[in-house]
């Protein structure tokens, strides 16, 4: 499946702030989402094993995380009204109930826990001036079997990223001001502190010494190759 | 470890001298003598001296007398050498440095034991003792002792930043994730008849590492968090029944009831704590509801100097 298959609209300056912290954007974004997906299956893994291993229907685990896996997605409430299981907590044994697997939106359903839409409304309410830039234009691709195990774990796939991809912005902007707010304010030739965040922010990275995070690392490799091997 | 001397005695002739007396004394003195022995027939003689330090060896034939000085440390205004080669004592490794360009900023990579691992040491300009710039490619360095850092400070991931030790022993982290956040004006209406609201912390006490916006905490890396909100309300009545604050995270949730009623007038939640597990770029916010309202009057407090209604988050593990 493509998350957002026509990308994702940021404004100039959101581009600059992740530019300050990461390489590439759209890379370590689309590696964030895959990195996310393999951190909820190894949850996933760990959260159902016990129960599985307990499962009398089971004679043995599964030898691999993909069949693991189709295991877990498989348990349904039928079986689990038959039996209980017990579970080892602190030096006690507990009965469990045998449950279904749900994904995340299904068991906070149940409880009455609501879907959060905050970081998707928080994004969409930024006020940006300026002229947009798109990123990943092409989306990003992630597999069923990672959908399923994000899933599992999160609320919803789209909400995440855009809660990944505002803190990232956030992060590189507070990094920036931080870093030359100072400097600005040294600077005999700079008259005024820009007013908002966005001139701030396109004042820094005019500056002749400034570096993106790219050019930082474009530097320090250069500098490396640079070194005579003996 | 033994200090070895030896060496030949000839007459002017260049004939081996036998029977030749060979002292070993402390560097410029006459006594006492901390060694001796005599030359063979071949002229050969050899101490084997069980102390460190700095002697001169005279050697007695008749009348004639020869001192020559041995020195464990050798001062030399100028060494012109095409390999340098460097063994231990007991002659189990040896290395060689070949000469190679120095580059005009004066690093020079020194290899070390293992083939790939480079020591990169910059002097100053002006030749004084420099820095150590860095151990490049070995990704797990060892010391046999304790590290003794000047400047008390750690850098990462070359970063300027990181763990300062202070001279009694006190740690700081500046990168390490910290936040206090907490609302700096009343806000009104948000909840009283079920509305889960999130709360808003529009005032930053400090945000190490930058990860807290829009009422949000994003997880820089993956580890365990410490969240410790706290929410004050007001504006309630005597109808107001329970209430719930909640750590709303990507992995979990996390929500305490509360009696919330029937006071009326002012009420809030308790502080909660608790550690939550987060991965990467994982977000959370704080949430909060009272019911039993007719409709959502209740405001959530702020203040601008007393934190009524405030978030800290901490990086534990």
């Amino acid at each position: 499946m493509i998350l957002f298959p026509t990308g994702i609209q940021i404004s100039t300056a959101e581009k600059l702030c992740l530019l300050h912290v990461v390489e590439n954007p759209e890379q370590w974004l689309t590696n964030s989402v895959h990195d996310k997906a393999m951190a909820c299956k190894a949850r996933l893994i760990a959260q159902w094993t016990p129960q599985l291993e307990a499962d009398p229907n089971i004679p043995s685990m599964p030898g691999t995380e993909q069949a693991t896996l189709a295991l877990i997605f498989a348990q349904t409430d039928a079986k689990a009204r038959k039996w209980t299981w017990e579970r080892k907590v602190g030096g006690r044994t507990r009965t469990m109930p045998k449950t279904g697997y749900r994904t995340r939106v299904q068991h906070d359903a149940e409880i009455g826990e609501r879907l959060s839409t905050h970081n998707r409304d928080k994004f969409a309410a930024q006020e940006r001036s300026e002229s947009s830039v798109t990123l990943v234009p092409r989306g990003i691709k992630i597999s069923k079997a990672e959908a399923d195990c994000l899933l599992g774990i999160i609320q919803d796939i789209d909400e995440w990223v855009i809660g990944a991809l505002a803190g990232m912005v956030n992060r590189g902007k507070k990094q920036m001001i931080t870093q030359y707010l100072p400097v600005l304010k040294a600077d005999p030739s700079v008259k005024t502190t820009p007013d908002t965040e966005e001139d701030f922010i396109h004042a820094v990275v005019e500056r002749t010494e400034y570096q993106t995070m790219p050019q930082q690392l474009a530097a320090i490799q250069a500098a490396r190759e640079a070194v005579v091997d003996v | 470890m033994a200090i070895e001397f030896a060496g030949f005695v000839y007459n002017s002739s260049g004939v081996a001298v036998n029977g030749a007396t060979v002292n070993l004394y402390d560097r410029n003195t006459t006594s006492p003598v901390r060694a001796t022995t005599t030359s063979n027939s071949s002229g050969y003689w050899a101490i084997s001296h069980a102390t460190q330090g700095r002697f001169d060896v005279e050697i007695v034939n008749g009348s004639a007398k020869r001192r020559i000085k041995y020195d464990d440390a050798v001062q030399m205004l100028e060494v012109e050498t095409s390999i340098m080669a460097i063994r231990n004592p007991a002659n189990t490794f040896k290395y060689d440095i070949t000469g190679a360009a120095i580059l005009a900023d004066r690093i020079l990579t020194l290899p070390l034991t293992a083939g790939t691992k480079i020591l990169a040491v910059s002097p100053n300009s002006d030749g004084s003792v420099g820095t150590l710039d860095s151990v490049v490619e070995d990704t797990s360095p060892q010391l046999g002792g304790a590290l003794d850092i000047q400047t008390h400070a750690i850098a990462g991931n070359g970063g300027t930043v990181g763990i300062k030790i202070d001279s009694v022993g006190a740690v700081n982290m500046a990168g390490q994730p910290c936040v206090l956040a907490f609302n700096s004006a009343d806000d009104a209406n948000q909840t009283g008849n079920g509305a889960e609201a999130t709360v808003d912390f529009d005032t930053e006490v400090f945000d190490q590492g930058g990860d807290f916006a829009s009422d949000t905490f994003t997880a820089p890396i993956t580890g365990r968090y410490l969240f410790t909100p706290a929410v004050t309300a007001k504006g309630g009545t005597s109808s107001q029944t329970l209430g719930f604050i909640k750590v709303a995270a990507s992995n979990r949730s996390a929500r305490l009831t509360f009696d919330a009623g029937p006071n009326g007038g002012a009420s809030g939640s308790p502080a909660i704590g608790i550690i939550v597990d987060m991965d990467t770029s994982d977000t959370a916010t704080i949430t909060f509801s009272v019911s039993g309202e007719a409709s959502d009057l209740i405001d959530i407090a702020g203040d601008g100097s007393l934190l009524q209604t405030w978030l800290s988050v901490q990086l534990l593990a």
